[in-house]
């Protein structure tokens, strides 16, 4: 399963979704950990879906994030992609660890 | 285009809340003493016309404003993801080699539309809002409504001033949105004559700015009508002298305006209000200070 | 719990005029007075940026802001073929003035391409369209003001206000609250605006259309699952209104923070280029309750954050 956190720092989650600077990825199969920039922050409009489709790109499953708008919210739930809230600030290990299951 | 027969008067205001509609709604009153009126409610997105006249009868049926929207012809897509590319507004995004459409944020340009290589994309109409023809004490009303959360008002704005003919009235007293952002200039664009709306107040003053070179951008003559005059001391007359607008009107602050003011309770009663409103018909009709902004 | 120490606060509101700029500047004023406390004021409400008036706004650095590409026709590769007329569904694109071109008007155009695609000659061209500027300045009253201005035509979007509010976080680094002047309405620039907000204040006009807009606002506010309280403003005109109000907050679920009346006074304090906490008699007392109530929240909001230890990352 792919996991993608909002992060502006590389550090903490951070506090928004559609135009959060990078994602973290995370994928609990080969326990592989990246940071991609966002290219979309930057779109006038439709950050929102933009970033849905950019995730869906990375084939996240789960989405580990604060809030959503409610248009991204829309374009997350036609991905299939499943949103997990958590806080923002927190520790992207911790926020992970809240949602992830323990595998095997 | 054929310009439109109404001689059409556009309230604005670059600020909210400095009493556009409810000048709209009087001046149509007044205008409605002599000629055939209709007062056409443009600000979409919160149509707060009707308000004034709860006693109003809608005649027909309102008529839903429909925008352009993309569907995909599945089995002809190619998953080429050109259609994401030409979209401006992340309205249409490929996920996972799947098209996916949100339809909120399509404006319904068409482009998706025309660029697909493979026809894959037709359209179809989407609700954004509807206009509705309502009747009351010798005035006619349309009604432009945008759907609770959309943002497409400029669809509605257009439909509203595209059905605005079928009255077939002399006078059209348009109320436009806030602001002087895209929805206020469609709502201007066309008009004969805008009428800005301002208070005494600097903030009003700052905004009175911005929408005096809007129109002045669109080469619309304008005037100035001072409303809650005496609330505030800034000098609106004076800025107007300098910016070569005429002030049109003042109707003075009264806190027993204010509290009416607050339930939307129509002032036809209110004689020196009305006087006021009559002496702005005057000068609108007499085409005197028909000028555009220098 | 969470880690980040700013905190920042939304002041919401439906509708325009219901005074949610002074109440903004008036919260961020008595934030920025408080010995150690750095207050930053993200104007987001760019449609009418009045945030530099009711704060006193002084030295100005100013930054071009670029939404997105714009579209113009060259007149001189142009054939009038009028194929980009047929093409545009905003009705933008005109004769030009010695009737042999067709030329794009920008306060029109959506910026959609549409034309570009159809024109055979290649006339139309994209330019990066400079859409507006935004400001920072330090302000006579206290908090650093960041605003922004438009050019006639163009619309506040998230983008717009996410830069508004990226150069406002820039500047308060450690510790600092962030109070912003949220866009008016609903549509995607007041949710840019409440996005990631730690506390919404959202402004009711005790009006018919004031309780109407408010009760959209409500609608997004829970929908983005944020903390909000609420202060009703020109209260006392209409006790219809005044008790309309306070049931559809309370049937929300939204505190109240305090109710404003409606006051002549307040009004000539900002002509003295003063901000609502300056005027005397009831309506200032009740100004300054309310201010007092909502700046207690943010500072225990505030409290809370910086005690918090961060953990170890465990990656």
């Amino acid at each position: 399963m792919k996991y993608a956190l909002p992060t502006d720092d590389g550090k903490t989650v951070g506090k928004v979704f559609g135009r959060a600077k990078s994602f973290a990825l995370y994928n609990d199969a080969d326990s592989s950990y990246v940071i991609a920039a966002n290219e979309g922050a930057n779109a006038e409009h439709g950050a929102g879906t933009g970033a849905a489709a950019f995730l869906t790109e990375k084939g996240v499953g789960i989405l580990i994030a604060p809030e959503v708008g409610p248009k991204a919210a829309a374009a997350l739930s036609a991905a299939g992609i499943r949103v997990e809230i958590t806080e923002a600030g927190k520790a992207l290990g911790e926020a992970m660890a809240d949602v992830i299951v323990p595998s095997k | 285009m054929s310009k439109p027969q109404a001689t059409v008067i556009a309230i604005a205001s670059g600020k909210g809340g400095t009493g556009k509609t409810t000048v709209a709604a009087h001046l149509a009153l007044a205008f409605a003493r002599s000629r055939k009126t209709l007062l056409v409610d443009l600000d979409v997105e919160a149509p707060d016309v009707i308000g004034y006249f709860p006693a109003a009868k809608l005649l027909g049926e309102a008529e839903p404003v429909k925008v352009p929207i993309p569907s995909l012809l599945s089995e002809r897509c190619t998953g080429c993801g050109l259609c994401a590319k030409s979209c401006r507004f992340g309205a249409i995004v490929v996920l996972g080699g799947v098209v996916s459409i949100s339809g909120e944020l399509c404006k319904g340009c068409g482009r998706c539309v025309s660029v697909c290589p493979a026809s894959a994309l037709g359209e179809i109409k989407a609700t954004v809002g509807r206009t509705s023809f309502f009747m009351t004490e010798g005035l006619h009303i349309l009604e432009g409504r945008m759907e609770v959360g959309d943002i497409r008002s400029t669809a509605v704005i257009e439909a509203a001033k595209r059905r605005a003919p079928v009255c077939d009235a002399a006078i059209q007293v348009r109320d436009c949105p806030p602001g002087v952002s895209c929805p206020a200039t469609h709502s201007i664009e066309g008009a004969d004559y805008v009428i800005l709306v301002a208070e005494p107040t600097e903030f009003s003053l700052h905004d009175l700015n911005a929408a005096i070179r809007l129109t002045k951008s669109r080469c619309i003559p304008t005037g100035v009508v001072i409303n809650k005059d005496g609330f505030g001391s800034v000098d609106i007359a004076g800025f107007c002298a300098e910016k070569s607008v005429p002030v049109i009107g003042r109707i003075a602050f009264l806190r027993s305006r204010a509290e009416s003011g607050a339930s939307a309770a129509l002032w036809s009663n209110d004689a020196s209000f009305m006087n006021e409103m009559d002496k702005i018909v005057a000068t609108v009709l007499d085409g005197v200070s028909w000028t555009a902004p220098a | 719990m969470d880690g980040t120490s700013m905190t920042t606060v939304s002041v919401a509101s439906g509708k325009g005029g219901a005074g949610k700029t002074s109440i903004a500047a008036a919260l961020a004023v008595a934030i920025a007075a408080i010995p150690g406390e750095k207050c930053i004021f993200a104007d987001c409400d760019v449609d009418a940026a009045n945030g530099a008036i009711a704060l006193d706004a002084k030295e100005r650095e100013r930054f071009p802001y670029f939404a997105g590409p714009g579209f113009s026709i060259k007149a001189n590769a142009c054939t009038a073929c009028g194929r980009c007329v047929q093409a545009c569904r905003f009705d933008a694109i005109r004769k030009s003035a010695d009737r042999q071109s067709y030329v794009i008007v920008p306060q029109l155009c959506e910026r959609c391409g549409a034309c570009l695609d159809t024109c055979p000659k290649g006339a139309v061209t994209m330019y990066e369209k400079q859409a507006g500027e935004f400001y920072v300045a330090d302000t006579a009253r206290g908090p650093t003001l960041v605003f922004a201005e438009l050019e006639p035509g163009e619309d506040t979007s998230g983008k717009l206000v996410r830069v508004v509010r990226d150069r406002a976080e820039q500047l308060a680094g450690e510790a600092s609250v962030i109070v912003v002047d949220s866009a008016p309405g609903i549509g995607c620039p007041v949710i840019a605006s409440l996005s990631g907000a730690n506390l919404v204040i959202i402004v009711v006009e005790a009006s018919v259309s004031g309780i109407k807009d408010a009760r959209r606002l409500v609608a997004l506010v829970h929908s983005m699952k944020r903390k909000a309280i609420a202060i009703m403003n020109k209260t006392g005109l209409s006790a219809d209104m005044d008790s309309k109000a306070r049931i559809m907050l309370a049937e929300a679920g939204i505190p109240l923070a305090g109710e404003l009346p409606f006051d002549p006074a307040l009004r000539a304090a900002e002509e003295s280029g003063n901000t609502w906490l300056s005027i005397g008699g009831e309506a200032g007392d009740q100004v300054k309750a309310t201010i007092e109530a909502v700046k207690g929240v943010v500072l225990s909001m505030q409290r809370k954050k910086l005690n918090v230890v961060i953990p170890k990352e465990t990656l």
